[in-house]
């Protein structure tokens, strides 16, 4: 899925980031680990937006006996 | 964080009462009074005394005004309870789960309120939006509720792609999620963090559906079973007002030149698309979805004010449309026929309920005497004391004029026209009377 690649291309950037934040002050042992913090969330979030976005597709499909998004012009009147 | 704490626990207790009773009104009672026992909790927190004693600074700050607004989002979903729960029983089987999912609801409002630091933004905004995704698609065998679901989640997680983007490139140029802690001279001369900010402005835009942004909203809530979409329109579009007033004030507040400019544009335009677009609906449904586009445009003045004055002004419109709106909204889930000619002929048949509609709407339009007017008076007041784009407080009059027609078509169609009195539902007239 599309918003699967959007979250994990801002994954990437937290963890660019944080090493950039880990280079820049390089005396403090613990910069940076908060983005890597981060990522942790947006993963476990990520899961249950997918999770639920599975069901309410099954559920289309279970109505209509498709996924095709053709069908899904009713509200447009 | 009495709320936040209880309000989590509550949920869990909702989805267990499903199992443990077999009656709904057993369920419907065990969630009213978990509600009020919410509310106390969150007035005893008000009152200084708290039950939980974590440390969450530089995470979440449970101050006044957070929790003054949690008061009134509490106290209107407890409202909302009341009035809709025999309603929500009849969308599905599954009774205590929309409740559970209110529950949880509810704790993502208390940590988008008292947010110190773009992560509890990020996870209070989630955990708002994913229980919404499921109850839109509640009404499994609709097809418009289902087509609704998907358009908002899709539209949703888009939005959340926005949104951590922006968090992303802030952290970039910051360095940290604190906002206590952030750089403001620096900030203003980055442009990853300016960059940010739009990204950030874009995706809250979305979230409470202002103009251009504001796409979804008309299907989303035409689709969604009424019930819902009264609680999405009200208490959680409130919400996201409030996140989005911390955020603004707080992290970008010494920004102000920078975005007032889009946000007075995003303004003009949510109020010019609300308003005009609202007139020439036939379903009453739709009408009041975008009538709630055009209350967001009077929301956002909040925001683009920040001052002291706006603050208040939010509380007081935020409680005076949730209210007026739930109302509506549920007088409209006991109508079989949602446009304006099913409303045909309501006051000779049902005086109370027509006259109640009656006072919301124009609570809504906002005439004087009403909570909507005195909303509507601090929102411009607070924009006039800003000083500049006068002409911003001038339109959103005029569009105030203009909303006045689309509610009081109602009104007519209640009091001036004839109908049928089989219009409402056999069941519904009985819980009337």
């Amino acid at each position: 899925m599309c918003i699967e690649l959007m979250l994990n291309s801002v994954n990437l950037l937290l963890v660019a980031f944080s090493k950039m934040q880990a280079a820049k002050d390089a005396a403090v042992t613990v910069a940076g680990t908060d983005g890597q913090l981060f990522v942790f969330f947006i993963m476990v979030v990520a899961a249950a937006e997918v999770s639920v976005g599975l069901a309410i597709i099954v559920m289309m499909y279970r109505n209509i006996h498709s996924v095709d998004i053709n069908f899904l012009n009713r509200l447009k009147h | 964080m009495n709320a936040l704490v209880l309000s989590a626990i509550f949920g869990v207790v909702m989805m267990f009462s499903g199992v443990v009773f077999q009656k709904n009104a057993a369920i419907k009672t065990t969630g009213i009074v978990a509600m009020i026992l919410l509310f106390l909790a969150n007035c005893m927190e008000m009152r200084g005394i708290k039950f939980f004693k974590f440390d969450v600074s530089g995470f979440m700050a449970f101050d006044s005004y957070a929790l003054f607004f949690n008061g009134i989002a509490i106290f209107a979903t407890l409202i909302y309870l009341l009035i809709t729960s025999n309603q929500m029983e009849k969308v599905g089987k599954n009774f205590a789960d929309y409740l559970a999912l209110i529950f949880f609801i509810i704790a993502g409002i208390t940590i988008t309120t008292s947010f110190k630091s773009l992560l509890t933004l990020f996870l209070g905004i989630e955990i708002i939006s994913i229980p919404l995704y499921i109850l839109t698609g509640s009404d499994k065998k609709n097809l418009k509720s289902n087509e609704a679901a998907l358009k908002y989640f899709l539209m949703g997680s888009f939005s959340t792609g926005i949104m951590l983007m922006g968090i992303a490139l802030i952290y970039g140029s910051q360095g940290t999620f604190t906002i206590d802690k952030m750089d403001f001279v620096l900030s203003a001369k980055s442009n990853l963090h300016i960059a940010g900010m739009l990204f950030l402005l874009f995706a809250m835009s979305f979230k409470a559906s202002v103009a251009p942004f504001h796409f979804w909203t008309p299907d989303v809530y035409d689709g969604a079973p009424t019930v819902f979409t009264s609680f999405m329109a009200t208490i959680v579009k409130a919400a996201v007002f409030i996140g989005f007033v911390r955020l603004f004030g707080g992290a970008f507040g010494r920004l102000e030149e920078t975005w007032s400019i889009w946000v007075a544009i995003m303004i003009a335009a949510t109020l010019f698309v609300g308003n005009i677009t609202a007139v020439f609906q036939q379903s009453v449904k739709r009408m009041l979805s975008y009538s709630s586009i055009a209350q967001a445009g009077f929301l956002l003045f909040g925001v683009y004010a920040m001052n002291d004055a706006a603050r208040e002004g939010l509380l007081i419109y935020s409680a005076a449309y949730c209210l007026a709106t739930i109302g509506i909204f549920a007088v409209l889930s006991k109508m079989t026929d949602y446009s304006f000619e099913g409303f045909n002929g309501l006051a000779k048949h049902q005086p109370v309920l027509a006259f109640t509609t009656t006072i919301c709407l124009l609570s809504l339009a906002g005439i004087p005497l009403t909570a909507g007017f005195l909303g509507k008076f601090y929102m411009l007041k607070a924009a006039i004391m800003t000083g500049h784009h006068l002409w911003l407080v001038i339109f959103a009059v005029v569009m105030a004029a203009v909303s006045v027609y689309y509610y009081f078509r109602v009104i007519q169609a209640m009091y001036f026209k004839e109908g049928l009195f089989n219009l409402l539902r056999p069941a519904a007239l009985k819980n009337i009377r």
